[in-house]
């Protein structure tokens, strides 16, 4: 990671072999569309070329990457919504509702202490994590499913994440915050 | 994180707002703070990135054919321009090319245009703004730049000092087609401007007002450009700079027209603080510098920098800091 964070190509080209796949597979959660999944993926990447010295092990590195892959997709978004696109608003009907999600669940490769985590959480919770997290819809596409407001559907999927972090968090020792790695000059 | 046992039962809201990238870039701070005390919440914080890998089915998907290739290609690009000598060359109507590093920085302070003064805009020169401005979004770990040329700030650091003055209010309005090519190198232009420094921390109630007072004076400047080509016969090179590279062949862009389309949709105010006429990558084009606010805040406090096609307002990028 030093190595990394220092610029050193080598191993730039590495974390890029290593996290390629995991990368574009969040952008294709994001945006369910390949194409543009894809240039989100690219960004993502040119992000990380410029940004490696920005990394200080305030967190996982795959929990940064996390953070860039999506802030990416954010502003891929941000421009979208500001221009017109074509519509992609019959992803209710293709999704069908909150059981139907759920049924995709059971087919991917979910940790147990995963699903035991989403069983144990309120209703309420769960139904917008899963609709969010796993099926990919949008926040107005949930609210107007749930009949609420967006803010309400923000607020719950925060609050839901927040108590899987807590559920989870013995999977992960805490460790001391590692000392941002030295960057030659 | 707080030890009221209530944040350990139900959790801690950040860790999913700072994830999604909706924090606001002085909260990331204060919650990367608080990552950096609390080894319990820096656990919580990367096991639920974890698991949204998971959930996201992220390691799961098929990637495209050819995906590899193309990034490698895409990042073997940005590297060739970011590579000394490859950044930010200046080209000027004869072909030569210069250094437009060195060229701005033996230029005068740019002039702002004030409203409806064609003589002001087409005089106007540009203004390097050096250093590392936040590209993209990612505000992530701090929001510190370390991709900067720091020889390069400093020079500009003294241009924008000197510049400050003349930036007390209203946009600033440049037409040199610079040549840039990259966004790295687009960064580096926009960062540390005075005219964004000086609304920066205006308070979003009156931004409002501020915003549509900017936008007045850009479109004051598309109309007083059309009257002066109207009544002149525009010969746009006699009144820039002898050292400006000219675009006389150019049509001349609608700075009104563009800023409509990149303002489309925004939430929040959003105050114009500079125009630019560029050759991005061959095309022309107009960047734009706003600055806004993140949702939730009580001032603006973001920067963005919307760089777009000048014949169609097709957007070419989008930076944001």
């Amino acid at each position: 990671m030093a190595a990394f964070v220092a610029g050193d190509q080598p191993a730039f080209d590495e974390l890029v072999q290593r996290y390629r796949r995991r990368v574009f597979g969040i952008c294709l959660q994001y945006f369910g569309d390949p194409t543009d999944a894809e240039d989100a993926t690219q960004e993502t990447f040119v992000l990380l070329l410029r940004r490696a010295g920005t990394y200080r092990g305030a967190s996982a590195f795959s929990t940064w990457l996390y953070r860039v892959a999506i802030n990416a997709c954010n502003d891929m978004a941000r421009k979208r919504a500001r221009r017109p696109v074509a519509a992609v608003g019959d992803q209710l009907d293709r999704l069908g509702d909150v059981a139907a999600v759920t049924d995709q669940l059971a087919g991917r490769e979910l940790g147990v202490e995963l699903e035991a985590a989403l069983d144990n959480l309120e209703a309420p919770y769960r139904e917008v994590v899963v609709l969010h997290d796993v099926a990919g819809w949008p926040h107005a596409d949930i609210a107007q499913h749930l009949g609420v407001a967006v803010g309400t559907v923000k607020s719950r999927l925060h609050r839901g994440r927040a108590r899987l972090a807590v559920s989870l968090a013995h999977l992960r020792e805490p460790q001391r915050p590692s000392t941002p790695p030295t960057v030659q000059p | 994180m707080s030890d009221d046992p209530r944040h350990r039962d139900a959790g801690d809201e950040r860790l999913s707002t700072y994830l999604s990238g909706e924090m606001s870039p002085e909260d990331a701070a204060r919650f990367e703070d608080d990552l950096a005390a609390d080894p319990r919440l820096r656990a919580q914080l990367d096991v639920l990135a974890d698991a949204l890998v998971v959930l996201h089915g992220a390691d799961d998907v098929a990637e495209p054919d050819g995906l590899d290739q193309r990034l490698h290609e895409r990042l073997a690009q940005e590297r060739a321009q970011d590579a000394p000598g490859a950044v930010d060359a200046g080209t000027t109507a004869a072909g030569t090319v210069t250094d437009l590093d060195d060229h701005r920085r033996c230029r005068s302070p740019p002039t702002r245009s004030s409203s409806g003064s064609a003589a002001a805009v087409m005089g106007a020169n540009a203004l390097s703004g050096m250093g590392g401005m936040g590209a993209s979004g990612v505000s992530a770990e701090g929001g510190d730049d370390a991709a900067v040329d720091m020889a390069q700030e400093s020079a500009v650091q003294e241009d924008t000092a000197e510049a400050g003055a003349a930036f007390a209010d209203g946009p600033v309005i440049v037409q040199d087609g610079a040549r840039v090519r990259s966004e790295a190198a687009l960064a580096r232009r926009y960062d540390g401007l005075p005219e964004v420094a000086a609304v920066l921390g205006t308070p979003v109630t009156d931004a409002g007002e501020v915003a549509d007072r900017y936008r007045a004076e850009v479109g004051g400047t598309a109309a007083a450009q059309s009257q002066a080509r109207a009544g002149a016969g525009t010969d746009d090179g006699g009144e820039l700079s002898g050292d400006s590279p000219v675009v006389s062949a150019a049509p001349e862009p609608d700075f009104a027209r563009c800023l409509d389309t990149v303002s489309e949709g925004a939430d929040e105010p959003l105050v114009v603080a500079r125009v630019e006429t560029l050759h991005y990558r061959q095309t022309p084009a107009i960047a734009y510098v706003l600055v806004t606010a993140s949702p939730g805040a009580a001032a603006l406090d973001r920067t963005e920098v919307w760089v777009v096609a000048a014949a169609d307002c097709r957007t070419l990028v989008f930076q944001q800091s």
